[in-house]
């Protein structure tokens, strides 16, 4: 199967052709904002889909286009909230070890659950998904500055909690 | 960066959190459905509801939706192509047991299995114990300004629903979400608030808080909803997103009250609560907060103390009815089938996605059981797969709707009719995960009737036509960028499209449908009253 790369043009969100292409855009995001509050990879494809089928009824008020990621951002920050509110005993993934095989995983998972939750998107979006700094604090509306200090209180702490990480 | 941390970043690479490959399955699902919404499904839908009265509280109706989409276990089937649009109007209203109870008693239409349910509260003069006021001015006016009036509770079996009014302005908070509005000035959020039901044995209910909205309300939504006008204080600090619609909101308010449903489900997401039974003395209490953004938690400004509640579990089983099928049909016949098989590899997990044309005679589809409930017509399908299909073949089969599969084109009194039940999903327990797990049956619900208790009552016949679905098409683009990896590449049986899940989405287009006109199952219903 021949694979090619072309950059297509922004999608209009008001159709659905162009609202779900946004959203497949975006998906590692969303998935990384509901993580960072939920901690359970099953509760967030729960609070994301809730999230998307707001959003898509809402789209009409998002008057740019382009500040659809950080709008979404904040819905999927909402409804993950919401999810976990009405679930205060949600199990962490890093607590449930079956779940993961790898102990590498496990353990990261586990350090990414025992940072502040301020952090924990800024540590998996740089970390992760590979965002750089300016593009976290637009996202997130932040000073570059703060991003940076916690982003250096993180590793502090990933270093104590993550030893392997040398070997 | 130093040598170390370039290895704490590569560790931390490696062994990222990614999303399991059900989620993006899950996205991809909920895509499909706003996708088939725009082209048919919210049409028609708006048909049926448009012909016997206004459109009104949309908002609610978008809230039940996602809400239902939740609730299916397995994958929700939906409309395929164009020829499912063909979408009979002759229902002319769209019941859910949510707006029913929205409704005021004395305005809607009566529905005598519901009303069985539902027991009237009444009570102007309930006892509201305020407490744990936050420590502002804004909060102490707040919590003197609450009011709340309870109308009616039921309990469907699954679920309660409590209505009623939060009376002065305390109501405003279900309103803003809609349209923007105030927000609380130290936090720049906006205000939120929540019910609970905490029952004798500790249980704890939790739901969803909305408005009934009504046409005036519909009304002023419409006006204000793209009407975005923020002001600030002289800190700087947001004090509304929406300067006009409070104006509005504000007016209407000091000559209504925001009628509420309260739709509460048990505490578990996981586990499924055992059915209450008996009369059920709850206790209600309600939060006001806003969530602090910043410090990531949210801060209480008042709580108050509602009372108790009784609610009549014994009613709903009371006035059900379910009977166990005896019906089947076989298929025949070589159909389609669209397949997507994941691969686990140990690195990155693979979607490869095909069609097949199998010898269906090995399938039964039988009757498992009809209940009649105080909300509608609920019907349960039992699928029976071959052992000579693979693995992947049975669970594709099985999972229907928009990743191809069985699907069933529903007829009432032989006419078709695009959306009777919101929910249709597996009950199974097979796995499709667990390869050890054959998967050779799966129960397929039909349940969630949008078609009213009273309206089953002079239906005849329901039937459940077979069909398959399948994408002529598939074309891969990169997640994140959209960047198109394999251009649309035609599904002819032979061809299979890969994708690398969570680094790619598979699109699927042209969909395609045969109808399995001759293997219809049609229920008399009246065996099974």
């Amino acid at each position: 199967m021949e694979r090619l790369k072309k950059q297509p043009p922004r999608p209009d969100i008001r159709t659905a052709n162009g609202f779900t292409a946004a959203v497949k855009r975006i998906e590692r995001l969303l998935f990384a904002v509901s993580y960072a509050i939920l901690g359970n990879g099953d509760a967030c494809a729960d609070a994301v889909q809730m999230a998307l089928l707001k959003a898509w009824e809402k789209r009409m008020s998002l008057r740019d286009g382009a500040q659809f990621k950080s709008w979404m951002v904040h819905i999927v920050q909402n409804e993950s909230r919401n999810y976990l509110r009405k679930r205060p005993n949600l199990p962490l993934d890093g607590d449930i070890p079956y779940m993961e095989e790898d102990h590498a995983r496990l353990d990261v998972k586990q350090a990414i659950n025992d940072l502040p939750q301020k952090t924990r998107l800024i540590v998996m979006l740089y970390y992760f998904e590979r965002y750089p700094v300016r593009d976290i604090a637009a996202l997130l509306d932040l000073p570059e500055g703060t991003v940076h200090s916690r982003l250096s209180r993180a590793r502090d702490q990933l270093r104590k909690e993550l030893p392997d990480y040398e070997r | 960066m130093n040598g170390n941390d370039k290895m704490l970043e590569t560790y931390l690479y490696e062994n990222r959190i990614s999303p399991p490959p059900e989620f993006s399955a899950r996205i991809d699902r909920v895509c499909e459905k706003i996708r088939q919404r725009e082209a048919t499904g919210a049409g028609a839908r708006e048909n049926r509801i448009g012909k016997g009265r206004k459109a009104r509280h949309t908002a609610r109706r978008i809230l039940l939706a996602a809400a239902c989409l939740l609730i299916v276990a397995g994958v929700t089937v939906m409309a395929i192509s164009s020829a499912r649009a063909a979408v009979t109007d002759w229902l002319e209203q769209y019941f859910s047991a949510g707006d029913y109870l929205g409704q005021e008693s004395e305005t809607r239409s009566a529905e005598p299995a519901m009303d069985a349910i539902i027991t009237k509260i009444g009570d102007d003069g309930r006892e509201i114990t305020v407490s744990d006021i936050y420590d502002s001015d804004a909060a102490r006016e707040m919590a003197e300004n609450f009011g709340i009036r309870l109308d009616e509770v039921a309990y469907t079996g699954d679920t309660i629903y409590i209505t009623g009014w939060f009376t002065r302005t305390s109501g405003k908070f279900l309103l803003d979400p809609y349209t923007g509005g105030d927000t609380w000035h130290e936090g720049n959020e906006f205000t939120e608030g929540s019910l609970t039901l905490t029952l004798p044995d500790g249980t704890v209910y939790y739901g969803t808080l909305g408005a009934y909205f009504d046409d005036e309300m519909n009304q002023i939504l419409g006006d204000t909803i793209d009407s975005t006008q923020m002001e600030y204080d002289a800190d700087g600090n947001l004090v509304t997103a929406n300067a006009k619609a409070d104006e509005e909101w504000y007016q209407w308010l000091s000559e209504n009250e925001v009628r509420f449903i309260y739709e509460a489900t048990p505490e578990s997401a996981v586990t499924t609560a055992a059915p209450l039974t008996g009369q059920v003395e709850a206790n209600l209490s309600f939060k006001q907060y806003y969530y602090d953004v910043e410090n990531d938690t949210p801060v209480v400004l008042f709580k108050a103390d509602l009372g108790t509640v009784t609610i009549d579990a014994d009613a709903y089983t009371a006035v059900s009815h379910t009977s166990e099928g005896d019906q089947f049909v076989t298929l025949s016949g070589t159909h389609r089938l669209f397949v997507q098989e994941w691969e686990y590899a140990k690195d990155e997990t693979y979607i490869h996605s095909y069609v097949r044309d199998l010898d269906m005679s090995g399938v039964t589809i039988s009757v498992g059981s009809v209940s009649f409930t105080p909300t509608g017509l609920e019907v349960t399908l039992d699928l029976d797969l071959p052992e000579s299909w693979t693995r992947a073949e049975r669970i594709a089969a099985a999972q229907g709707g928009p990743n191809g599969g069985i699907d069933f084109i529903i007829l009432i009194d032989g006419e078709e009719v695009s959306h009777p039940f919101l929910s249709i999903g597996s009950k199974s327990n097979a796995s499709t995960s667990n390869k050890d797990d054959p998967f050779l049956t799966s129960p397929r619900e039909f349940s969630n009737s949008s078609i009213s208790p009273s309206q089953w009552d002079e239906i005849k016949t329901i039937t459940f036509i077979p069909c398959t679905g399948w994408p002529g098409e598939a074309s891969v683009v990169e997640v994140g960028s959209e960047e198109v990896v394999i251009e649309p590449t035609k599904l002819d049986p032979g061809a299979v499209v890969t994708a690398q899940v969570n680094k790619e989405s598979t699109q699927l287009s042209d969909w395609q449908e045969e109808r399995m006109d001759d293997c219809a199952i049609t229920i008399n219903l009246d065996d099974y009253r």
